[in-house]
């Protein structure tokens, strides 16, 4: 991202700044199932709480080793889009239980799920 | 930007778990050594042939299996799992005492099955019951090996530990696509089945043979139809190279089945290395090849980037172990002398190739 597009983020909405958040996590892929963790349904929340923004992303398994490694991505991939002085607080978290109903339409259709 | 990372885990060293994942190498080495010797081919030290399924499975597999559970939970007491697996190997390495070292991969064992049950109670699902059962058929086996001193007693459950830790993997993945309420009922009662089965090799050996290999061949059905490699083969990259690597391994995993269920399986038969090797390196090792990229960063901090270099390994692992289930057939040992090197030389090329790409990776 460039110093504009930052200049940009800056003065976005708190509600745009989630929107591009989204989309840069749409960056990380799960290296097993090829697909983003927003399409997969891994992240919980991305929600602006004063001068944070706090990110809840989950595994669908905790016996899982890749639990740190897919953490430094999503953590590289919104570094750079987050406001200046802002505050990242991403957190793997394990409740509720992650479910195939939490994939987006795509991921589902996809995989061959009938809604 | 200031950047808070909660995971609720406890971070632990670097240098320890690649201490522990070197120990993992040294009984890779210490197994290639001893499996070759095995086979009469002469090798470059003094080694104790017989332990060759103690390094690989126990050595290698438990350590590594059972520091990836330690990476994953970042509690220190389960840490201990692979320190006293890693101990063990060094143990039976140093020829001191074997059932000394059967102990430490018992204790090993043990502290995995109990890293299970908290994983279970945190999260209820049939995949991480599965996981569990497979720490139990390790040390089950392991009990076997203290109580009757013979390695060829251990080796079942030692088989069941190794497919269920995978099978369970796999059934946490298909949670992606949509499986039938009742196939997912169906693949509790094959696993149950495989695990009684190689249970019973031991002591009803006709009837744990039918058991297990009608088991396996039914679990490559349900893997074949029900995995996400059948999504995953049609993408491109990493999740094909994977995806590569487990179909081909479930093709073994059919043919290791079909030899036992063929009655090969019996210590005379000149087809039971074919049976034993079939799943072993063509269903374990295979996978091992398609998730290093993904699990030795999370082991080692050093990223694995993709390459399609990596399907040569992959292909010299296939038609070695071809070339060893043909010599099998016709009873050429001086073949599976050969192709039993082919073997070794595959898993020499693929950490080859991982350290190139490594280092590619580093000075980019």
């Amino acid at each position: 991202m460039t110093n504009t597009d930052k200049e940009k983020t800056q003065t976005n909405s708190p509600d745009e700044i989630t929107e591009s958040l989204r989309l840069r996590l749409k960056q990380v892929i799960d290296p097993e199932v090829g697909m983003n963790i927003i399409d997969l349904g891994l992240i919980y929340r991305v929600e602006m709480a004063g001068l944070a923004v706090c990110v809840d992303m989950t595994m669908t398994s905790p016996a899982c080793p890749m639990g740190d490694i897919l953490l430094e991505d999503v953590e590289k991939a919104l570094q750079a889009g987050l406001p200046e002085g802002y505050t990242l607080n991403l957190q793997l978290v394990w409740e509720p239980i992650w479910s195939p109903d939490m994939m987006s339409e795509d991921a589902r259709a996809h995989f061959n799920w009938e809604d | 930007m200031r950047v808070r990372i909660s995971t609720g885990k406890t971070k632990l060293n670097r240098k320890l778990r690649i201490l522990l994942f070197m120990a993992a190498l040294i009984s890779l080495v210490s197994g290639l050594l001893t499996g070759l010797a095995r086979l009469g081919v002469s090798v470059p030290m003094q080694v104790q042939a017989g332990n060759h399924g103690a390094f690989m499975i126990c050595g290698l597999f438990g350590t590594l299996i059972s520091l990836e559970r330690s990476i994953a939970m970042a509690r220190p007491w389960v840490y201990l799992a692979p320190t006293a697996s890693a101990l063990g190997s060094l143990v039976l390495l140093s020829g001191v005492s074997d059932s000394a070292a059967a102990g430490l991969f018992s204790i090993a064992a043990l502290l995995l099955v109990l890293a299970s049950v908290v994983l279970w109670r945190k999260q209820p699902c049939v995949h991480l019951a599965v996981l569990g059962l497979g720490a139990v058929m390790w040390l089950i086996g392991n009990l076997v090996w203290i109580k009757s001193g013979l390695i060829m007693l251990a080796v079942p459950p030692w088989q069941s530990f190794l497919i269920l830790t995978i099978a369970a993997e796999r059934l946490e993945l298909s949670r992606f696509v949509p499986v039938p309420a009742l196939a997912r009922r169906a693949f509790l009662l094959i696993v149950t089945a495989m695990s009684l089965g190689a249970l019973l090799l031991a002591t009803q050996a006709r009837l744990g043979v039918v058991l297990f290999s009608v088991s396996l061949l039914t679990l490559m059905i349900w893997l074949m139809r029900y995995d996400i490699v059948r999504h995953t083969l049609r993408q491109k990259g990493l999740p094909r190279y994977i995806a590569t690597c487990l179909s081909s391994g479930y093709i073994w995993l059919g043919v290791s089945a079909l030899i036992m269920l063929a009655g090969e399986f019996v210590l005379a038969s000149p087809l039971r290395d074919a049976a034993l090797h079939a799943m072993l390196l063509g269903f374990v090792v295979a996978m091992v090849f398609g998730h290093a990229p993904i699990v030795l960063p999370a082991v080692t901090r050093l990223r694995l980037s993709y390459h399609r270099a990596l399907y040569i390994p992959l292909l010299f692992l296939n038609a070695s172990l071809l070339l060893r289930i043909f010599a099998g057939v016709v009873n050429d040992f001086e073949l599976k002398q050969r192709a039993a090197e082919g073997n070794v030389i595959s898993l020499l090329l693929f950490a080859t190739i991982a350290v190139f790409l490594i280092i590619r990776q580093r000075q980019a």
